[in-house]
């Protein structure tokens, strides 16, 4: 009996030793290898976990005066409040890490490089308060034109995305008649800056009012693909394009949540912090935009596509795309002549 | 302060350390690729809590007061450098 108590103590410290050694090599990793919402991510649950630990010990202070069974029920109720706040801290830290995968496609760079010479391509660089926003201009036509101002998903950057049109002549020609701008987000590409809400819509102004200003620009049509749906038609809302195309849109930020975890509902909803709120700003498009969705969509629920649609005062032309997945729209011929419809309109 | 220990300290950290690990868990399995990443702290908490147990059998320990902290921490930096090395 002695022995196996003394294994039970043994086992116990292990099992705390081996808790204390993963929780710092993780959190170590989290901090000096992570991005910055990776490193934001760590040192929230570090802080979380520190907050718990002084108020358990004020917490028992508090209760040591109150009876045995009061005193149990009191401990279930703290480890019910630790549950949650650490529930809530991981969800509000970790929504940022899974919205914002920021990229940085150096050999797509490396190679666009090679047609600034030929005047084909512009590397593009905007001041803002913010820092400086970095991203590529490309001259379709002669002179001054309509140009697409093209707002990419998670994960794209935009050496990568005008390489591709730049490349595959089936994408390019959609784009006949028009330049395209692409800008990186703020975090993505070379652009400077934190990803967020707040900055992307901020770069979206700055990136329509910049564009304007240039001679060989006539007038703007706003693009969006899946997270860029959202910038895209907030900058529409306040400005007026000519025009606004959105692949893969979401009505906002609390359908994206719950596409990944379906549980972002009544209370819980307070815990969702990109709420980009696309239903609203549709509210105060001044175009008749085009919409394009598919039901087989496994990131952005086809529903929420439906939703977003419904809020256009001008109409929407809405075009359900069968079967294809989310990440197969800028690959589908259907997409593409839908799109060169409607820019030829 | 072997009681204060025993009762309010020590059943603090565990409820801390336990939460954080929990949320780091939920993280890396949603967050990391492959195996090996996405359960990386359930890995470490194996490892550090197997390493104890050799290392209280190793005669070593019982020998110098500082050996058992001197392997954990030389461990604990092999494995960020390996992490550092195999960032992608």
């Amino acid at each position: 009996m002695k022995t196996l108590i003394n294994k039970l103590k043994k086992f116990k410290t292990s099992a705390l030793i081996g808790l204390v050694g993963s929780v710092t090599v993780t959190l170590l990793w989290f901090i000096l290898f992570g991005n910055r919402n990776v490193r934001t991510l760590g040192i929230s649950i570090l802080g979380a976990a520190v907050v718990i630990f002084v108020l358990k010990i004020v917490y028992d202070f508090v209760i040591e005066k109150v009876g045995f069974t009061k005193k149990f029920l009191a401990n279930e109720l703290f480890i019910l409040f630790a549950l949650v706040a650490f529930l809530a801290t991981t969800i509000c830290a970790f929504a940022p890490v899974m919205l914002f995968a920021s990229v940085h496609d150096e050999r797509a760079q490396k190679r666009l490089s090679a047609y600034v010479a030929n005047g084909r391509v512009e590397e593009l660089s905007l001041e803002t308060a913010n820092g400086t926003l970095h991203g590529w201009f490309l001259h379709n036509v002669q002179g001054s034109a309509p140009t697409v101002l093209y707002f990419g998903g998670n994960n794209e950057d935009a050496a990568g995305r005008v390489l591709q049109i730049l490349e595959n002549e089936n994408v390019s020609s959609i784009f006949n008649g028009y330049h395209f701008a692409f800008i990186d987000y703020p975090g993505y590409g070379n652009s400077e800056g934190v990803s967020s809400e707040e900055s992307f819509k901020r770069m979206g102004l700055s990136a329509y009012d910049c564009l304007m200003n240039r001679e060989d620009v006539s007038k703007i049509t706003l693009m969006g693909y899946s997270l860029g749906t959202g910038v895209a038609n907030y900058v529409a809302g306040q400005r007026q394009p000519s025009g606004l195309i959105l692949m893969a849109p979401y009505a906002d930020g609390y359908d994206l949540y719950n596409s990944y975890a379906d549980i972002f509902h009544g209370p819980l909803r307070a815990l969702v912090s990109f709420k980009m709120r696309s239903v609203k700003f549709a509210q105060t498009v001044t175009v008749k935009p085009l919409l394009l969705a598919s039901k087989a969509d496994e990131e952005v629920p086809y529903e929420s596509s439906v939703r977003l649609f419904e809020q256009y005062e001008k109409g929407c032309n809405f075009v359900t795309i069968d079967e294809i997945g989310h990440n197969d729209f800028w690959g589908t011929q259907e997409v593409l002549d839908e799109i060169e419809k409607y820019l030829k309109q | 302060m072997k009681n204060i220990l025993n009762n309010k300290i020590y059943p603090a950290a565990v409820i801390a350390l336990l939460g954080a690990a929990v949320s780091l868990l939920v993280c890396t399995i949603v967050g990391a690729r492959g195996a090996v990443k996405g359960f990386l702290p359930l890995w470490l908490f194996l490892f550090f809590g197997l390493l104890n147990i050799v290392l209280d059998k190793v005669p070593h320990t019982a020998r110098w007061k500082w050996f058992k902290p001197v392997v954990f921490v030389a461990a604990a930096l092999v494995i960020l450098l390996l992490l550092a090395l195999f960032r992608g």
